[in-house]
């Protein structure tokens, strides 16, 4: 791409954030055709450092288990054969090709000291709980002490080093606070707590916030700038720091308490960074009107569930439309072609990017 | 003693005032039968309704249902003893590979708010372990759930060693979670599926033949 054409790009990407009159949508159509712009590994064909295929089941694994550059060679992406930079950034319709480290490694959660399990015949590998209470808050390591964190910036760095500026290197998958607290306490206990010891686990939540952003800010150290800013996992550019953040479990509690005791961790998240996205499910929207009362998040991206939701894109239109005429709005999921046309005539251009994973024609 | 009371703390989640109120009512000769029918169901059954009418979220039915077993635990023996044979045990588990356990939980303590007697093996539960608990006698249904598209084999597989280890004339497979419907439950061959906990309270009722008033205990 010339340099002309990279800086329409971020234009365009700038434009998106600032909801210009007149520009977007931003659309990926690229995970249509399989060409998903963040592919995370596919199978379950895990090579370990020692040269042999992840095949423990059910038995926590180690950092030193881990050689990024294995995984990255063993990965599916597509961008990698035309990865020598010399054309500029790789794009992909109007976004830019951006890879991040390996999803399936619950980053975040091992920092903060749970247990790494693989589940090797659904190919998931998930974090165990592992605190008592959240009293024991103060426990729980500093994020500095764990090889987990040195791992994930060693990851960054192969990234980059991987995508010699072809691909850009986005935020890996982090959960936010709400989910970390379910993660290291368990569901149950962090539900229980809301009730017995609202002040410890606001303080677990706390401790999490820190974790996740040292996470965020260690990761985003690792990656050049592309024209003063960075990419994040959607393939958008940023003219500064992004970060994303997701609250899935707040699926389950109120929105009264998602605000007390959550929202203020995830917007200290985002008040560390320029730019920021709140991750939302379309089956559990209940808690919106708190993500649209302030400046943070500075976007909203909401996946469209299917099966569990009763829910289409039609009756999400209205909300849609609310969002947009604060912030920008992510949409990304299984959807007919109607439902895209719908969401493209229905809803304003300006800050809005569609992403279909897979489009049905009934 | 005011069954409506215990019925309230149920309701608020007060597992000290519930405890205490048992313990009170035992000492008074209150039966424990009255106790159950009276106060926890009707408790629980006003949580499921909260909860289906998006007044409650799960922490609030976590809380009541731990008021609930507060009370259960000092009436559940001596039910034994006065009330004959027990209609048995209802198993629950998110199947393998799948972590998912917040819809599961609600499942689990909505069936023991309608007096089941419910063994929950937890998440990520091979079908071997489901077989093993299913083995023991007072079993009578078998609840498995997921959320995951790739863990919906697991359900079939698991349906399918219980129907190796021959246990299916004694017992009832419900299935649910949301990818779970009707044709998948006909497809491998469930006796049942439901859509959220109230209806899973209400199918394993039907599937069992309990009375819709009188609870399960
Ligand atoms: C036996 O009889 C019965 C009868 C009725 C039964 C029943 C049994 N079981 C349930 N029911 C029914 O009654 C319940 C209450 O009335 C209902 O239960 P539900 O569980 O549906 O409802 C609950 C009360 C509230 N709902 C929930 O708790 C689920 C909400 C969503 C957002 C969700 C959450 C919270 C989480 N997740 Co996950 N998560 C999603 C969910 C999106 C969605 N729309 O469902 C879903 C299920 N997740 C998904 C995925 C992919 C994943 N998740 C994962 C992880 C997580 C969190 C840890 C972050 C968290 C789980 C926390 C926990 N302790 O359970 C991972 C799974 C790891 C694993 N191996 O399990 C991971 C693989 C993500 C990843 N890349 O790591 C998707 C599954 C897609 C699919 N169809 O396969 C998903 C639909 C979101 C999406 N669109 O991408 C009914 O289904």
């Amino acid at each position: 791409m010339t340099q002309a054409d990279l800086k329409a790009t971020l234009k365009k990407h700038e434009a998106f954030w600032a909801r210009e009159p007149g520009t977007g949508p931003l659309l990926n159509m690229a995970s249509l055709e399989g060409r998903s712009l963040y592919a995370p590994l596919q199978g379950v064909s895990i090579p370990l450092a020692d040269g042999t295929i992840l095949s423990t089941q059910g038995e926590a694994i180690t950092p030193d288990m881990i050689n990024p550059r294995l995984i990255l060679d063993a990965e599916e992406f597509p961008a990698r054969e035309k990865s020598n930079g010399a054309d500029g950034p790789l794009t992909v319709d109007d976004l830019l090709v951006t890879r991040a480290p390996f999803g399936k490694i619950p980053w975040v959660e091992a920092i903060l000291g749970c247990p790494v399990v693989p589940r090797l015949d659904t190919g998931s590998i998930y974090s165990a709980p592992f605190l008592g209470g959240p009293e024991l808050h103060d426990t729980i390591q500093s994020p500095d002490q764990s090889p987990w964190l040195d791992l994930l910036k060693e990851y960054t760095r192969a990234l980059v080093e991987d995508s010699g500026g072809s691909y850009q290197v986005g935020q890996c998958l982090q959960r936010g606070p709400t989910d970390l607290t379910s993660a290291v306490l368990g569901h149950t206990k962090m539900c229980l707590a809301l009730y017995d010891s609202p002040n410890e686990l606001k303080a677990l939540a706390e401790r999490c916030t820190e974790t996740f952003i040292t996470v965020a800010k260690a990761q985003q150290s690792q990656v050049p700038e592309l024209e003063g800013g960075f990419s994040n996992p959607f393939g958008v550019w940023s003219p500064g720091s992004v970060v994303r953040t997701q609250c899935d479990v707040a699926s389950s509690i109120s929105a009264a308490q998602y605000e007390e005791f959550f929202f203020l961790y995830d917007t200290e998240i985002c008040k560390n960074f320029d730019y920021s996205v709140v991750h939302l499910h379309s089956g559990y929207l209940h808690h919106m009107d708190v993500f649209l009362k302030e400046r943070y998040p500075t976007a909203v991206q909401v996946s469209l569930d299917t099966g569990s939701t009763p829910y289409t894109v039609h009756d999400l239109i209205p909300v849609f439309a609310r969002v947009l005429e604060s912030k920008p709005l992510f949409v990304q999921g299984d959807m007919k072609r109607e439902e895209l046309d719908e969401l493209l005539s229905e809803l304003p251009s300006s800050g809005l990017y569609v992403s279909p994973r897979q489009m049905f024609d009934d | 003693m005011d069954l409506d009371a215990l019925s309230q703390m149920v309701v608020a989640g007060d597992h000290i005032g519930a405890e205490q109120w048992t313990v009170d009512a035992l000492a008074e000769s209150v039966e424990p039968r009255a106790i159950i029918d009276g106060a926890l169901i009707p408790g629980m059954d006003e949580v499921g309704r909260r909860f289906k009418g998006g007044v409650y979220h799960l922490p609030e039915v976590l809380i009541a249902a731990r008021a609930m077993k507060s009370s259960l635990k000092l009436v559940r023996p001596l039910l034994a003893e006065a009330d004959g044979p027990r209609i048995g045990r209802v198993v629950i588990g998110t199947v393998q590979g799948d972590l998912h356990d917040i819809g599961k939980n609600l499942v689990s303590m909505m069936l023991e708010g309608a007096g089941f007697e419910v063994l929950d093996l937890g998440v990520d539960v091979s079908p071997e372990a489901f077989v093993e608990a299913a083995e023991n006698e007072e079993t009578r249904l078998v609840c498995l759930s997921t959320l995951l598209t790739t863990t919906m084999p697991k359900i079939a597989e698991t349906v399918a060693a219980l129907d190796a280890a021959e246990l299916r004339s004694g017992l009832k497979v419900m299935v649910g979670g949301a990818p779970v419907d009707q044709a998948f439950t006909d497809q491998i061959s469930a006796d049942g599926y439901a859509t959220d906990a109230p209806a899973a309270v209400e199918l394993a009722k039907t599937l069992l033949g309990v009375g819709g008033e009188q609870g399960a205990a």
